[in-house]
């Protein structure tokens, strides 16, 4: 098994920079993982947060994480040969010890706007998935990982989302991110044991976890059933920290185990000492399996086959289409009844979207997050 | 991991001028190269989270 290192997401925030300080002064933090595509409105780093990317880089201790490429957008996008190209210059700048993004496709029409939301498996979409990956593998020079989504519209899209990403994945010899809030996301959400979840996913290939926390919004359609949400602006709960200790036994190549909270969730002094209170405990479960793990084992993720150079990007105008309708209806749509009456009259309605299936609640929930995003972080 | 004393009085320094000057006008702090002239951001990222 691989040694273990507690770390945190760290950001170019004030917030989160603040309550980072004591841990990295307390020498706790053994590893930072960067959102790197997140600095679209800046033209460079401040010279000394490119030296904590370095200091922590130079021991391989450095993991860049992506947020907007939109993995299965059907459409190419010029968007995404920049961020593939930011990619590579980036990587040449700082030696990432692993590159990931997140499983789903974004719904803003543009850049830096929307949210991640859940894809059918298809032929087609698996296929958009594994070019994509490879390109990002390409860009990258290291292993590649994708993190798995809170948000889902029913039970089968839940319990379907470890196998897809095994099928994704395996193409790349790629790992998981396995976020245990977006796990308990879902357990809240569908009545789901942590240990019934963790059974849905190929363990094996779990190099990452992540914590955070999350908040809880209520259903006009399901007034009796609160939905939790992924919003990382909470401490971690304690139900999280259990899974940790349940999950870290069952995933011989974990390397990497990240809390992440959004700045404006550490607004005050309490919110951060929370967060440092969080890594603690985090800290303390992971060096306690340290302390009985074998940490022999070499890294078993990386290169299986190169793209082929020329080869153009994978494309589906039908996927593309409905993803826009879908990402417009969500983002409109004055209520349940309304998005439910568009989404029948739509290109997804008897598709392998499976739009009949959807839980009223969640759809209430998606017609949230995509408007809560729809003008990114304007 | 240790991170140099150095550098974490530098980033210490840094985010006290940015606690204080985004109280007062949400200006950035020691950009490497001259930001945009442009209304100014503040260091604020979202990582993930969009949930």
């Amino acid at each position: 098994m691989a040694t273990i290192h507690a770390s945190v997401a760290c950001n170019v925030d004030t917030n989160i920079l603040l309550a980072c300080m004591p841990l990295f002064e307390a020498e706790k933090v053994q590893a930072i993982e960067w959102a790197f595509d997140t600095l679209y409105r800046h033209d460079a780093l401040p010279d000394w947060f490119d030296e904590l990317l370095q200091t922590f880089a130079s021991e391989g201790r450095l993991m860049g994480h992506g947020v907007f490429f939109s993995l299965f957008s059907g459409r190419w996008l010029p968007e995404q040969q920049a961020w593939l190209t930011r990619l590579k210059s980036l990587s040449a700048a700082y030696r990432f010890d692993h590159i990931t993004e997140h499983f789903g496709f974004m719904t803003g029409a543009d850049f830096h706007k929307g949210a991640p939301l859940s894809i059918p498996l298809t032929a087609s979409t698996l296929a958009i998935g594994q070019d994509r990956l490879r390109r990002i593998q390409e860009a990258g020079g290291c292993p590649v990982g994708l993190e798995n989504l809170a948000f889902a519209y029913s039970l089968d899209d839940v319990k379907r989302q470890g196998d897809f990403l095994e099928r994704l994945l395996e193409s790349i010899n790629g790992f998981i991110i396995l976020d245990l809030h977006n796990l308990y996301c879902q357990s809240r959400n569908f009545g789901l044991s942590g240990a019934e979840l963790l059974a849905l996913y190929p363990l094996d290939r779990v190099r990452e976890m992540h914590l955070s926390g999350g908040s809880w919004s209520t259903s006009q359609q399901e007034p009796a059933r609160p939905i939790r949400r992924d919003t990382h602006d909470d401490a971690v709960p304690d139900a999280v920290f259990e899974w940790l200790d349940m999950a870290i036994d069952r995933c011989p190549n974990l390397k990497y185990v990240v809390l992440e909270q959004l700045g404006t969730g550490l607004a005050t002094a309490t919110d951060r000492e929370q967060f440092g209170n969080d890594f603690l405990r985090m800290d303390r479960i992971v060096q306690a399996k340290n302390g009985v793990r074998d940490t022999a084992l070499p890294n078993p993720f990386g290169h299986l086959n190169r793209l082929p150079s020329g080869v153009l990007p994978l494309e589906d105008a039908c996927l593309y289409q409905q993803q826009r309708e879908l990402a417009t209806i969500l983002e409109t749509s004055v209520d349940y009844r309304d998005a439910q009456t568009r989404l029948a009259a739509s290109g997804l309605a008897q598709s392998a979207w499976e739009i009949e299936r959807w839980e009223p609640a969640m759809l209430e929930t998606a017609l949230a997050i995509a408007q809560k995003w729809q003008h990114g972080f304007d | 991991m240790k991170v140099s004393k150095a550098l974490l009085q530098t980033i210490a320094v840094a985010l006290a001028v940015a606690t204080v000057s985004s109280a007062c006008e949400g200006s950035l702090v020691n950009p490497k190269k001259k930001e945009p002239e442009s209304k100014p951001q503040p260091y604020g990222c979202p990582g993930c989270g969009l949930g």
